[in-house]
């Protein structure tokens, strides 16, 4: 039965795909009586296999296409664990959503019988990409996604601002690509196998070490390098800095392929790295350069997303942060959280995609003028949110302190991670008493309370999913705590962050303090003009997408005088 | 049992000559000519298949062998007959097809003349179109001279300079920077299907003598030729960023797949069956192309990129089949130029060197001038304004699928490439026969 459903899971949605594609001009616009229903079953079949992982073994199933072991590599299998199974479960529901939602989004449209056809296989890639049990199958499913995905954003074809960001795309996955090629033949060299458990023990067993340069004496961790390229991959498909390029810029698509973009391909990047943990977890300074990476993201996309002035821009750049937040969290060690991070994105992002599509719709059926704004006067200074408001978000970056330094003991499994949950619950919780006090800044005892449930709640959810879910996906005994180990930061540069982020905080609540009260910090000239520099260089988004269209439009003209010469 | 397969082959080589001769009488009736061309090529393909020294003999051999007659019937289903020039096509096609078998199953002497012939024969139809187009390339027919010359003087010399001598006109047929022009120009001005053939045709017999050849070859001409490939292959993914004509920008991308090829050869210094089995998958995906441009411009009368666009919504079944031989092209999983590339990198002995880096760093080049293709030929709006032109017919599409389907078989189901000797095949029938000792 499980290995059944095992098979079926991805077979459904392939099969509708194809359905759809070969019969679409008979279909036309019931193309979804096709789909739907596939991944309704895909879906509930999901579920069941959540439910069988988590309480028995996980399951593995290998096609044997050589019996006398000649291609060892060359093996197509499925392996379905608790991680599997949980992003199996998350890919079927969006997917679903997604179907349903299309019915009469995309009524009308000549493309109708085709979205459904490549939404079917894009499912499919996505669902095998999750469950394979090699590294060569993971590759194979990992650049399938990078074409579906393009001809996906390519659905509008004679629109040409959505056939230049598709093709943008593409190119950028491809770089991931190659770099995770690059890995997998780096592997194959040192450990002699693809096939995870394998590769996880041998490279266990057997520390290999590799000269920097050919003769030299300085050498470097096998495993380092190949997670570094491995990482590459993840950093395309996340749209990690600086390869976040693609992801701003594919709004041009039907709203439904932004929410399954949003909500489930970008989570690629989080999966290889949950999937190749126990690698990952062999190599601090990779974990360290993820972790850097990932905190430019989220700062870089922030603020990016903050001075766009285009409403799609800011909800990719909103992604790309949100992303840099998941690979910071797997930086650390907290590969679990990252997960749950994941699905809560995956979840709120969709939401909020389709939700935009319906005011689209519902605009484009009665269009009216946007109301005028009125002159609206600024809120009086609410005290008591104020103080409420500071004192949450100053009280916890000292408990996370104390932790760090074990004078404050809070008795959970993962002592190591306690720090780190409560750090990301901190952000996080910082960010909604912000929202809170700016969008209501009276002076009431409902905000205040808000503010002090929103962080219990933040601070709870988290210590929840780094306990209970991380174990559920970690099962393994010190596996969670061998990965928060080498992730560990030095402790001046954990406590260096956490009193960076305290003065980031305390300056933000001093300047709504004084703005609130008509008056203005005295800040040198040189700080008013920096300001207005980064404000202009985020909105230009860094000139880094100037930076690759002067690169590859210096390879063209190369190209064009070679062609003229020779 | 060698000998009795070479016999054999050489009657397999002399059907096809036969049934051009006594198509002649069909020239004024093309669609007749083109069913008994088809009847022919078949009756070829049977034979070869039958043919006991197929199956006991060299695979490598058998395969390429295949692939020529393979590709000569799909090009021949795939041509438009209403075409002018159909029956020279067709009449050219079986002679070459002939030539080329011919080519593969003898030894010495009578080798090194059947490639003078096919040398002569497509030199002589690049002059002829030239002069018709008015654009005769001296060069290429220079280059296709050079390559005879070379040929004419290895029967009169013996030892390594023999040797050396074959090796550059050789090196005309599976071209490599800078004796790459005359493949070039051969692609971009015969008319027809006959692209789609030749494609195929005259890089398998360089690629199959080049084989023969390596254990004579000095260790520094190796060497270089490991630096000439990734010139090769650069130059090709360069020149194809920038070309305008379907013809020449697919015979550039094509010389990127054979630098590809050139460099594992020079640095492997063997045919293993990895690098048969990719350059199999990439010529027959090219010659697929080729097909399909064919079926462009006997709708649009040229294979201008700049005077083309938005294709896919005057013929949404023909940009299905472009999109998927571009997947094939660009290397992606599901289909055989995938599967074989990545088999050659697994087995490179030195994977992180400068040169395979530069191999992968050609790769991903792929991946910018295959989607441009596509996105020209297919996407945004019709660039003139034209009447929509007819989808492909079933005959059309036909060769088409069976190439996509060929290429992803081969890519996908099980192929134990265990049947194949692990050491330059082809040096070793080089040795029993001795052929290029003239």
């Amino acid at each position: 039965m499980t290995m059944f459903f095992t098979v079926l899971i991805p077979l459904l949605p392939l099969g509708s795909g194809f359905f759809i594609g070969l019969f679409g001009k008979q279909l036309g616009e019931k193309s979804y009586k096709v789909g739907v229903p596939a991944l309704v079953m895909a879906f509930t079949a999901s579920l069941w296999m959540l439910y069988s992982v988590s309480v028995g073994q996980p399951v593995r199933i290998t096609f044997e296409l050589f019996s006398s072991g000649a291609k060892d590599w060359f093996q197509f299998g499925l392996f379905i664990d608790r991680l599997s199974a949980v992003m199996m479960v998350l890919i079927t529901g969006v997917s679903t959503i997604i179907h349903l939602f299309s019915i009469h989004y995309l009524q009308g449209e000549r493309g109708y019988a085709r979205f459904y056809s490549l939404l079917g296989l894009t499912t499919f890639v996505i669902l095998c990409l999750v469950s394979s049990a090699n590294l060569f199958m993971l590759f194979v499913f990992w650049q399938l996604l990078s074409w579906v995905l393009y001809l996906l954003l390519s659905y509008n074809f004679t629109h040409q601002p959505a056939l230049n960001s598709a093709f943008k795309t593409l190119m950028v996955h491809r770089v991931g690509d190659v770099a995770f090629l690059a890995g997998i033949l780096l592997t194959y060299r040192l450990f002699g196998t693809l096939e995870f458990s394998e590769l996880f023990s041998r490279a266990t067993e057997t520390p290999v070490l590799i000269p920097l340069w050919p003769g030299g004496d300085s050498v470097i961790s096998g495993m380092t390098i190949i997670t570094l390229l491995l990482f590459v991959g993840a950093m395309a498909k996340s749209a990690q800095f600086p390869l976040h390029v693609w992801l701003p810029d594919t709004m041009d698509t039907p709203t439904p392929v932004s929410a399954l973009m949003h909500a489930g391909i970008v989570n690629a990047g989080g999966f290889l790295l949950n999937r190749l943990a126990p690698m990952y977890g062999m190599s601090s300074t990779t974990m360290h350069v993820v972790f850097v990476i990932g905190m430019l993201t989220v700062l870089l996309g922030g603020s990016m997303m903050l001075t766009q002035n285009d409403i799609k821009k800011t909800l990719g750049f909103s992604t790309v942060a949100q992303m840099g937040y998941m690979i910071m969290e797997c930086g650390l060690g907290a590969f679990g959280l990252a997960i749950f991070h994941l699905i809560a994105h995956g979840l709120f992002k969709a939401t909020l995609f389709l939700n935009a599509g319906h005011v689209i719709n519902a605009a484009r059926h009665e269009p009216k003028r946007p109301p005028l704004y009125a002159a609206v006067e600024a809120p009086p200074f609410s005290g008591l949110s104020w103080i409420t408001g500071a004192s949450m978000t100053l009280l916890l970056p000292l408990i996370i302190l104390l932790v760090a330094h074990d004078i404050l003991a809070i008795p959970l499994q993962d002592a190591h991670g306690v720090a780190i949950f409560l750090f990301f619950s901190w952000v996080t919780a910082s960010q909604v008493i912000f929202s809170l006090y700016r969008l209501k800044a009276v002076a009431s005892w409902k905000v205040a309370i808000g503010m002090v449930v929103a962080l219990l709640a933040m601070v709870l959810t988290y210590l929840w999913a780094g306990e209970s879910f991380t174990h559920f996906l970690y099962p393994g005994p010190g596996e969670v705590t061998r990965y928060l180990e080498a992730a560990a930061l030095a402790d001046w540069l954990f406590d260096f962050v956490v009193v960076i982020v305290t003065l980031f905080i305390l300056v933000i609540w001093i300047l709504l303090y004084t703005n609130a009260r008509g008056q203005h910090l005295l800040m040198p000239n040189w700080v008013t003009t920096l300001q207005t520099r980064l404000y202009v260089v985020c909105m230009n988004r860094l000139w880094i997408d100037a930076l690759y269209m002067r690169f590859s439009k210096g390879i063209i003209r190369l190209a064009q005088r070679l062609d003229a010469q020779l | 049992m060698m000998e009795t397969w070479v016999t054999s082959s050489l009657t397999l080589a002399a059907i096809p000559i036969l049934a051009a001769l006594l198509g002649l009488a069909l020239w004024k009736w093309t669609g007749i000519f083109k069913v008994w061309t088809l009847v022919f090529l078949a009756a070829t393909g049977l034979d070869l298949t039958a043919n006991p020294g197929l199956s006991s003999g060299d695979p490598t051999l058998g395969i390429l062998m295949a692939l020529i007659v393979l590709t000569a019937f799909l090009a021949v289903l795939g041509h438009n007959h209403q075409q002018k020039d159909t029956s020279a096509v067709l009449f050219i096609t079986l002679i070459l097809v002939g030539l080329g078998l011919g080519f593969m199953a003898s030894e010495g002497g009578a080798r090194v003349s059947y490639l003078a012939e096919i040398f002569v024969l497509i030199g002589l139809a690049l002059f002829y179109y030239g002069v018709r187009s008015r654009e005769i390339s001296w060069g290429a027919l220079g280059l296709y001279g050079l390559g005879l010359t070379c040929l004419a003087i290895s029967i009169v010399v013996s030892g390594p300079m023999a040797a050396m001598l074959l090796f550059v006109a050789l090196m005309v047929a599976f071209p490599i920077f800078p004796f790459h022009g005359s493949f070039i120009a051969t692609l971009s001005n015969l008319p027809g299907s006959m692209p789609a053939f030749l494609v195929v045709l005259v890089p398998t017999l360089g690629f199959f003598g080049i084989s023969s050849l390596l254990q004579s070859l000095p260790e520094w001409l190796m060497h270089s030729i490991l630096v000439l490939a990734l010139v090769s292959a650069l130059y090709g993914a360069l020149k194809s960023l920038v070309q305008f004509r379907v013809g020449h920008l697919l015979a550039y991308t094509y010389l990127v797949q054979l630098g590809i090829v050139w460099w594992y050869v020079a640095l492997s210094e063997a045919m293993t069956p990895q690098v048969v089995m990719y350059f199999s998958a990439v010529t027959l995906t090219t010659s697929g192309l080729y097909l399909a441009s064919h079926h462009l411009e006997t709708r649009f009368g040229h294979l201008d990129l700049d005077k083309m666009g938005g294709v896919a919504l005057s013929m949404p079944r023909f940009a299905t089949i472009f999109v998927v031989l571009i997947t094939a092209a660009t290397g992606l999983p599901l289909f055989a130029g995938f599967s074989f590339f990545f088999e050659m990198m697994l087995y490179v002995s030195a994977p992180f060197t400068w040169s395979a880096l530069s191999i992968l760093a050609i790769w991903l080049i792929m991946s910018w001038y295959y989607p441009l293709l596509m996105h020209r030929i297919l996407f945004g709006h019709p660039l003139v304004p034209r009447p929509p032109h007819k989808d492909l017919s079933p005959g059309e599409q036909a060769p088409l699928v069976l190439i996509v389907l060929v290429v992803m078989i081969i890519g996908l189901v099980p192929f134990d490439l265990d049947g194949f000797p692990n050491s330059p095949v082809l040096s070793v029938h080089m040795e029993k026969v001795g052929i290029w000792r003239p």
